[in-house]
């Protein structure tokens, strides 16, 4: 059996993962898995909860990309009450989109601003850094 | 002046606390003139390098890795402090506790709309490299001693740099009641 290499945490993504890299006797890389390695039960905990509660509940299981769980949860809401997509007020509509938009803009300048330029700038510093 | 060292980490929670700290936007110019990083997914220093003045510890602990990054973060901070409602008492997490936890994997993986007929085998992860999931969500206080509370779901950005501010300078913990919230 080959060597194992773990990268843990990896910090570029929302959510709690590791990377294993296993190595066989001459170093070549056998096998390359993603773990993730968080549990908690959202599936089930929801349930049995008033569903106007639903939207802001999800909003936790992410806190970089809440606005897209918060959309998500409506949708089903409006299953829930009986209105079709169509059925929306066009303020709702664009209300939702707004949100989103709002999102996407700044998912965009967060991963730029605080994920990426300071890892590239970081990974030029003599810390022990295994950059991912 | 020597810089404040500061490490911070997420366990059981979504991140939010992070974001939230994240949010005093331009004062991070400040925040980089007061402290210096250590471990932390804001800068991916992955292993602690040197005793810490400060940690900050977002999520409660929902798996027996959280126990053990806890405990390290207690074994390497003088100061350790509960971020956000998941490290105070659990969070939204901590709904499972009312419920075994096979209900919760059952649904998550045998059940639920998205997995149903999809997994006739019944598997469950079972990697030996995934943590072990505990009985309950437990919150950080419980597993190891917490100097401070910061509460909300997620604190306000505001909130997190006063407190920062007054522990990097030795100060008392006034923090106005405004910028308080507790959901
Ligand atoms: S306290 Fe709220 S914002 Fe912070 S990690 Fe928990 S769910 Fe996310």
């Amino acid at each position: 059996m080959g060597q194992k290499l773990t990268i843990e945490p990896i910090t570029r993504v929302e959510g709690h993962g590791k990377v294993t890299i296993h190595l066989d006797d001459e170093n070549n890389v056998v096998q390359s898995r993603l773990h993730i390695v968080e549990f908690r039960g959202f599936e089930r905990f929801v349930q049995g909860r008033p569903y106007w509660e639903a939207p802001v509940l999800v909003q936790r299981l992410c806190g970089i990309c809440p606005v897209s769980h918060h959309l998500a949860a409506a949708k089903a809401m409006d299953a829930i009450v009986g209105v079709e997509p169509e059925g929306l007020t066009p303020t709702g509509e664009k209300m939702r989109r707004l949100m989103h938009y709002g999102q996407i803009f700044q998912s965009h300048a967060l991963h730029f601003f605080t994920w990426s330029v300071p890892i590239c700038y970081l990974a030029s510093m003599p810390v022990p850094n295994k950059g991912m | 002046m020597n810089k404040t060292i500061v490490a911070t980490t997420s366990l059981a929670g979504c991140f939010g606390c992070h974001m939230s700290f994240l949010d005093i936007d331009e004062k991070i110019l400040d925040l980089i003139e007061l402290v210096e990083f250590n471990k932390s997914p804001i800068n991916d220093i992955k292993e602690f390098t040197r005793m810490c003045d400060i940690g900050l510890i977002e999520g409660g602990c929902c798996n027996n890795e959280n126990v053990h990054v806890l405990r390290n973060f207690r074994a390497h901070c003088k100061i350790l402090v509960s971020v956000g409602e998941c490290a105070i008492m659990g969070g939204l997490p901590a709904l499972r506790n009312a419920i075994p936890l096979s209900e919760c994997m059952a649904e998550a993986y045998l059940h639920g709309p998205s997995v149903a007929g999809n997994n006739e085998n019944g598997i469950m992860p079972n990697d030996p490299e995934l943590p072990v999931i505990l009985d309950k969500v437990y919150p950080c206080h419980e597993i190891v001693r917490i100097d401070y509370h910061l509460p909300g779901c997620p604190p306000r950005a505001d909130l997190i740099w006063q407190a920062l501010v007054a522990l990097v300078q030795g100060d008392p913990l006034k923090l106005p009641y405004e910028l308080i919230k507790f959901d």
